[in-house]
């Protein structure tokens, strides 16, 4: 086939892309996204099927069967995990705008400059390889097609007098510029450029499905016909796994392809920072890991295909998908399957180059610059070209470094061999990444160790090596070992043999590496920093949005700066819009001469990060803020942790404190009803005991009437009077009792009203008269006339009365006994003295004969007979009219109650409560 | 297989038994180079059981009531433990 046809039909497959890629871009900008659906999200990450898959595969199985099925069972078995593992990287990457899986890393670790720095490292030197596997690819199939039948034709095609693959790189490197760095993406998606990855990985399935049914179906007469051919031409061994050599090397290629599909560079690209929803994954879950089954099913045909058609010939079996068309007269089918293969290897370099370019530019350079000071954030100018700048730069690096490897290194080895050196190292990634969203003890000492350590063995047991063997170094650098030391050998490393270069490597880098970090992590002391991104990440599906450390930024710079501040990253009119956008979201007005809030800082952060990733974007806005550089950023973080911390307890505090408050009030509550517990039980038994008194006496001389024997007349009588009197008492103090319990109930009807105190007392006194009269006392009444009325309940006014003179009567138990009565005024109203002569109260019960059942004992006396409960009810009454009732010594002796009641005049009225009637 | 809200717990299940089964020693079961209806056992066996893995993982990622949005607006339980 002409040469010309081919570079055609290339540029018009590229042309192509270009449209596709714009078209998506402009769906995007109109707000018709055409990327955001779960079948364009699992095509994007079939970016994990390069020309290794598309040619290589074929070669694999075409040497040794089916050994190159681990590279997509692994994969398929990871997608099992898919909601433990996948889930949780790609809501960090949400959560914390993060950019590339360096910056996932420096994130983890305390936003580590270092660490981002190394991992970005690594990425670009491990990635390497593989650019230079598809270049390879590229280049071999574009010479073979348009070479074929032309032995003349050069390895290394030259086209316009350049070297082919050097054009397809440059070609490639301004693909990537083109639709990866068109400007600065701080919240969006690369829509164009998922949309061209989604239409390649559809293209590349379909070619080698072609070429797969062309040779089970147009070749051979089916599956069956083809396996039974190939048992016949002796190619069984190619059925089995297990050629000899052992299953090392599929458990090794099983578990590299595992940490592969996580940790590549591109694949974390495409899987995670280019997620539109996580909901997508779901059906990527199933629907990719069917892609990869699909796209295998028809290797081993192929491969078989080709060792029949090529049998005894010397041919290049990783062309196979090529050659067996060409073979067999169907050139447009080889033409669609180079443009398959083409379209693994572009969308593989295209990705993994703007995903390199994004970590040396976050990662390694920008913060260089902002470090070294030759970026002043303060200054001004757009950045946002600088970011670009450095981007196409690095993309344009990327790609040169990969065509370098492929001009010294890739010659010797098979595409398969090439693709698992970068798997070895991407794996080195494993320890820190699946440790750090697990396990919160892991340090960025401890991650910085492992890398470190597993990145050296992975040069020394791979990368050297195959620059040893394409001659760049001494070859007996593989055969005696470094300086001739054969404990040295790279291939057999510490004298550990009997493995294959792989599974070595392997083994030794990831020894160290996993017991670098688990061994630093477990003996240095976690930074505090350290702790609080580890345990965001960690609980990534517990934290509300792990967002709360952006509130605390506090700090006064105005909204214009922070905005011009964000322009220069992303572009003025973007960053404009963006805080318009963000203002109206929070209803808040966009005065530029306004301190920005901290939402505000926040959002600025956050644009910032999705723009020059989280570590760098930190630094910035706490420059800006403060005026100082790097340490802000963890005096910050420390701030944020104890900020909380302080807030926590001081919400305790204020807890305990209220609980303290109730706990005390509580206490008084059950003081006083321990109180009134105890006095209802004294109020019980003296009722009890008064009740029982006049019964026992009731009844004893009722049984003596009863039974009736020698008992006289008189007697009878006596006895009968006896009964008689003590019901009556009994009938007096159920009366009181029932008064009382009314009275502090609040429940006696008071038939209050204008009383005057002479007929009140008058009235009263005469009830007494038959009493005082029996027992001869001499009662004194001083009444003066003209006193005015008092407010009060007469029948309440007089049983005071009565009460207190009764009680006069019953202590005046000596000849001569004598009564005062005498009523005044009194500036608090009427004031009323009963005083006699008896036996007078001592000091010490003056204040206890108000209360109930107090009856006064005195000497050896008999006790007066009474209820113990006169006193109380009328000072119940004399309160409720609003006076005072007191005890003291009278001038004859004896004993003197006083008490007042406020007169009924309009000024004087202090009457509380009780129903007017 | 009812819903039992432990998707977790089945899918490191299938994780574990897919490793058992593409590792050896079950693996050198089938490494045979033998023709099983035409085709090789090896051959049959991988795809069919890569098939039975996807399948599972289709059946396991449906739309279920165990959505991890929920966990969004969660509270930190070590934070608000102490608090009445």
């Amino acid at each position: 086939m002409p040469g010309s046809v081919v570079v055609g039909v290339s540029f018009a497959y590229l042309g192509l892309l270009f449209a596709i890629a714009y078209y998506g871009e402009k769906r995007a900008k109109q707000g018709r996204s055409l990327t955001n659906n779960p079948y364009i999200y699992t095509l994007s990450i079939a970016v994990y099927c390069t020309s290794w898959t598309f040619y290589g595969s074929v070669g694999k199985a075409a040497k040794s069967g089916l050994d190159f099925l681990p590279i997509y069972l692994g994969p398929t078995l990871v997608f099992v995990v898919w909601s433990l593992v996948l889930a949780k990287i790609i809501r960090i990457c949400k959560v914390h705008r993060i950019t590339s899986i360096a910056d996932f890393i420096s994130s983890r670790y305390g936003k580590n400059f270092a660490l981002g720095s190394l991992a970005t490292i690594i990425a670009v030197i491990g990635t390497t390889p593989y650019i230079s596997l598809q270049l390879k690819s590229i280049a071999t199939s574009f010479n073979l097609l348009a070479g074929f039948g032309n032995p003349d034709f050069p390895i290394y095609g030259n086209s316009f007098g350049i070297d082919t693959t050097l054009i397809v790189a440059i070609i490639l490197a301004s693909f990537a510029i083109l639709f990866g760095t068109r400007h600065i993406e701080a919240s969006e998606h690369h829509e164009g450029l998922v949309a061209a990855i989604a239409f390649e990985s559809l293209v590349k399935l379909f070619a080698f499905l072609s070429v797969g049914f062309f040779v089970t179906f147009g070749v051979f007469d089916g599956f069956q016909d083809l396996f039974y051919k190939a048992q016949a031409h002796g190619l069984s061994h190619l059925f089995v796994i297990d050629d000899d050599q052992g299953y090392s090397q599929w458990i090794t290629m099983t578990i590299l392809s595992m940490a592969a599909i996580l940790f590549l560079p591109r694949q974390f690209y495409m899987t995670a920072v280019e997620n539109r929803d996580e909901t997508q994954l779901r059906t990527a879950a199933w629907l990719f890991p069917l892609y990869l089954l699909v796209i295998n099913i028809f290797v081993l045909p192929i491969a078989i295909g080709g060792k029949i058609a090529f049998a005894g010939v010397a041919s290049d079996a990783d062309m196979f998908v090529l050659t067996v068309p060409v073979h067999f007269g169907q050139e447009y089918l080889a033409l669609f399957a180079f443009i398959g293969g083409m379209s693994a290897a572009t969308s593989m370099v295209i990705v993994a180059s703007i995903a390199l370019a994004t970590m040396v530019c976050n990662n390694l350079v920008m913060p260089l610059l902002l470090r070294w000071e030759w970026v002043k954030v303060k200054d001004q100018g757009d950045l946002s070209s600088l970011l670009l700048a450095i981007r196409r730069a690095s993309i344009l690096i990327v790609l040169l470094l990969g065509y370098g490897y492929f001009r010294i290194a890739s010659e010797s080895y098979s595409l398969v061999t090439i693709g698992l050196v970068s798997f070895t190292a991407a794996a080195q990634f494993a320890p820190a990444i699946i440790g750090g969203i697990f396990w919160k003890g892991g340090s960025s000492k401890g991650a910085l160790t492992g890398l470190s350590l597993g990145f050296l063995v992975w040069i020394y047991t791979l990368l050297l090596p195959s620059f040893a063997q394409s001659g760049w170094l001494p070859i007996n650098f593989i055969s005696d070992g470094l300086f001739g030391i054969s404990f040295l050998k790279p291939y057999a490393l510490f004298g550990l043999k009997g493995f294959d270069s792989l599974s070595h490597a392997l083994f030794w880098s990831m020894l160290l590496n996993i017991g670098g970090y688990v061994v630093v992590s477990l003996s240095g002391k976690v930074s505090p920093i350290d702790r609080i991104q580890g345990g965001l990440f960690v609980d990534m599906f517990d934290n509300p949005l792990g967002q709360m450390d952006a509130r605390y930024w506090q700090g006064t710079v105005s909204i214009t700066s922070l905005q011009g501040l964000v322009g220069r990253f992303v572009g003025t009119a973007r960053a404009e819009r963006d805080f318009q956008d963000f203002a109206r979201l929070q209803n808040i007005s966009l005065n530029g001469d306004d301190i920005a809030g901290s939402e505000m800082l926040a959002r600025a952060e956050s644009l910032l990060s999705g723009a020059i990733g989280s570590a760098t974007a930190r630094v910035i806005i706490g420059s800006m803020i403060k005026g100082e550089n790097v340490s802000v950023n963890e005096v910050f973080q420390i701030l944020d942790e104890t900020t909380q911390v302080i807030e926590y307890s001081r919400m305790l505090e204020v807890k305990s404190r209220e609980l303290e408050e109730t706990s005390v009030k509580l206490q008084r509550a059950n003081k006083r009803l321990q109180e009134f517990d105890s006095l209802k039980d004294d109020f019980l038994s003296t009722v009890s005991h008064e009740l029982r008194t006049p019964l026992t006496s009731i009844k004893a001389f009722s049984e003596i009437l009863l039974e009736g024997g020698g008992v006289t007349s008189d007697d009878r009588h006596q006895f009968l009077g006896i009964i008689i009197k003590e019901s009556e008492r009994l009938t007096r103090l159920i009366d009181q009792i029932l008064d009382l319990a009314k009275m502090e109930a609040g429940r006696m009807d008071w038939m209050m009203g204008n009383v005057d105190p002479q007929v009140a007392v008058k009235d009263a006194l005469a009830t007494m008269d038959g009493l005082i009269k029996e027992k001869n006392i001499n009662l004194i009444l001083d009444l003066p006339e003209g006193i005015p009325d008092v407010r009060a309940d007469p029948d309440q006014l007089a049983q005071v009365i009565i009460n207190v003179v009764s009680n006069a009567i019953k202590f005046c138990r000596h000849p001569g006994g004598l009564i005062r009565v005498n009523v005044s005024e009194h500036r608090r109203g009427l004031l009323v003295r009963i005083s006699d002569n008896g036996d007078g109260i001592l000091p010490e019960h003056r204040d206890f004969i108000f209360d109930k059942f107090h009856q006064t004992r005195q000497g050896s006396n008999e006790m007066p007979i009474g209820t113990g409960l006169g006193l109380a009810i009328c000072r119940q009454i004399i309160t409720f009219f609003g006076g005072l009732i007191w005890a003291d010594d009278s001038e004859d002796g004896g004993a003197r109650i006083s008490f007042t009641i406020p007169f009924a005049s309009p000024s004087l009225k202090l009457v509380r409560g009780g129903a007017d009637k | 297989m009812k819903r039992t809200g432990r998707k977790r717990e089945w899918s490191i299940a299938l994780f574990c038994a897919g490793l058992l089964f593409f590792f050896p020693p079950i693996l050198s079961i089938f490494d045979k180079p033998v023709l099983v209806f035409g085709l090789p056992l090896a051959y049959i066996v991988l795809y069919g059981f890569w098939a039975l893995v996807i399948i599972a993982i289709a059946y396991g990622a449906r739309r279920g009531p165990v959505v991890r949005d929920n966990s969004v607006s969660r509270i930190p339980p070590s934070k608000y433990k102490d608090l009445p």
